[in-house]
């Protein structure tokens, strides 16, 4: 999976700056969107994505 | 509702001020979305941070208005605590069981529990009444004329977890809080310039028409108004909570970031708030019959704006459809700033700069006179717009200029 497809479009790249800013990791900022994730990372930006999706 | 409250002065420049304290209208869902933001490195501390700003600004009203109302017992000061909390749209505060000592405080309503979490359409896992255990805070300090910082509040429960009632346990220990700086800077040597002329907008009509509506909180202590819970809120909490936040950050290599999630909570509150001011009744019956044109609405909810206590905003230039150059006199975020902290070197109104870019979004792409439902998938339409609009802020009362300027093109 990329980051783009973990995080679609324009609201996707606010919550990939939510997830970035909860996990203290500004080079996720720096990441291309066409970045392959590898599966440890994936797992744990989507995790971290449930969470502040969460209120 | 009749409470006695101290009186609210309209001063220049469009400033709220209650007890010198200034005030400024925002919804639960900008509530919901700056809070969330501050909240999500946990390691930033800034849970103490809102819980300090909020016992700092409501301490600096509350021991004022109690002058100014000559209240000397507790019954009458914990009276005026309460009825200022339901009148502001906190919701209802129930001090009674709470003395010099500390004790408990319930909150039957509360908009930072019920109305963020009809935002956010879930429960929290931690609890959101971090305002009110500041406000509590404060309100015992000034009730028992104690030290601005002599309690501090934990929170047992609250709605934002799904409690029936928020509870709040005070005690005594020494919290720090912050000196709030009032108004800030208010600049009186510029020339401020008036309305937009190329329009059919009459803004002082439509001021003079806001100010006959009743802002009160009602018997809940809420103010359900345009499809939103508002609240008549202190600005000076949120410059200190944003601006900490933003200090936080700058260690952390992500400040823009960061920044950048600042302006979409003001984007949320344009959507929101301004969205459902433009698709209200009161709009039909004030605003609307005054417009000729889709550009009209602009100049129309810009008036609005301007009753919002967020400082006086001027169209300076204006391309129909395509650009929107505002100058805003006094904003509330740059007064804030100065008075905390003296010059900024960079633009930190962030607020601005998403109201100017979502009020062009809403105008331009956002139908509204097909009253649309605003919701989280109208928000998500307009904010993936290939042609949506975006802002920058290219001068800055708290940097020195004489006003702050917010230019929304389209990206």
């Amino acid at each position: 999976m990329t980051i783009a497809e973990l995080f679609p479009g324009n609201m996707g790249r606010v919550w990939m700056t939510r997830v970035a800013l909860r996990l203290r990791m500004p080079e996720l900022m720096k990441l291309v969107p066409s970045t392959t994730l590898e599966a440890e990372l994936q797992r744990r930006l989507a995790a971290t994505l449930d969470e502040v999706k969460r209120g | 509702m009749s409470r006695r409250l101290p009186m609210m002065k309209v001063a220049a420049h469009g400033k709220h001020l209650v007890a010198t304290e200034p005030l400024v209208f925002h919804c639960n869902y900008y509530n919901y979305f700056l809070q969330k933001t501050l909240l999500l490195d946990e390691t930033l501390g800034m849970a103490a941070v809102i819980q300090q700003a909020a016992s700092s600004c409501v301490g600096a009203l509350l021991s004022r208005a109690q002058d100014e109302l000559n209240l000397t017992t507790v019954e009458d000061r914990r009276l005026l605590a309460s009825e200022l909390f339901a009148e502001l749209g906190f919701g209802l505060l129930r001090l009674d069981e709470s003395g010099p000592t500390g004790g408990t405080v319930s909150l039957p309503v509360s908009h930072y529990g019920r109305c963020l979490r009809q935002a956010a359409a879930a429960d929290f896992a931690k609890p959101q009444s971090l305002f009110d255990a500041g406000y509590a805070q404060a309100a015992l300090a000034a009730i028992h004329s104690l030290p601005p910082d002599a309690f501090a509040a934990e929170i047992e429960a609250c709605q934002s977890q799904g409690a029936q009632t928020g509870i709040l346990k005070l005690y005594r220990e020494g919290q720090p809080v912050f000196r709030s700086p009032g108004q800030g800077a208010h600049t009186k040597s510029v020339d401020m310039p008036e309305p937009w002329t190329a329009t059919s907008i009459d803004e002082a009509r439509i001021l003079a028409a806001l100010a006959t509506l009743d802002f009160s909180g009602n018997e809940e202590g809420l103010i359900p108004r345009f499809g939103v819970m508002l609240t008549h809120h202190f600005a000076n909490f949120y410059n200190r909570i944003s601006f900490e936040f933003v200090m936080r950050m700058k260690k952390s290599g992500m400040l823009e970031a960061a920044e950048d999630l600042l302006v979409e909570a003001g984007l949320r509150c344009a959507f929101h708030t301004l969205g459902g001011i433009m698709t209200s009744a009161e709009w039909d019956a004030v605003v609307r019959p005054q417009c000729q044109t889709n550009h009209d609405w602009l100049h129309g909810i810009i008036a609005c704006v301007n009753a919002l206590g967020w400082g006086v905003y001027r169209v300076h230039e204006f391309v129909p459809g395509e650009r929107l150059v505002l100058r805003i006199y006094d904003d509330y975020e740059s007064s804030g700033w100065i008075g905390m902290y003296g010059t900024s070197s960079r633009p930190i109104s962030y607020l601005a700069q998403g109201a100017a870019a979502g009020m062009m979004n809403l105008v331009y792409l956002g139908e509204l006179p097909t009253k649309p439902a605003l919701d989280f998938e109208k928000y998500a339409l307009l904010f993936e717009a290939p042609d949506r609009f975006i802002s920058r802020q290219t001068r800055s009362l708290s940097m020195g200029d004489s006003f702050t300027e917010i230019v929304a093109e389209r990206q």
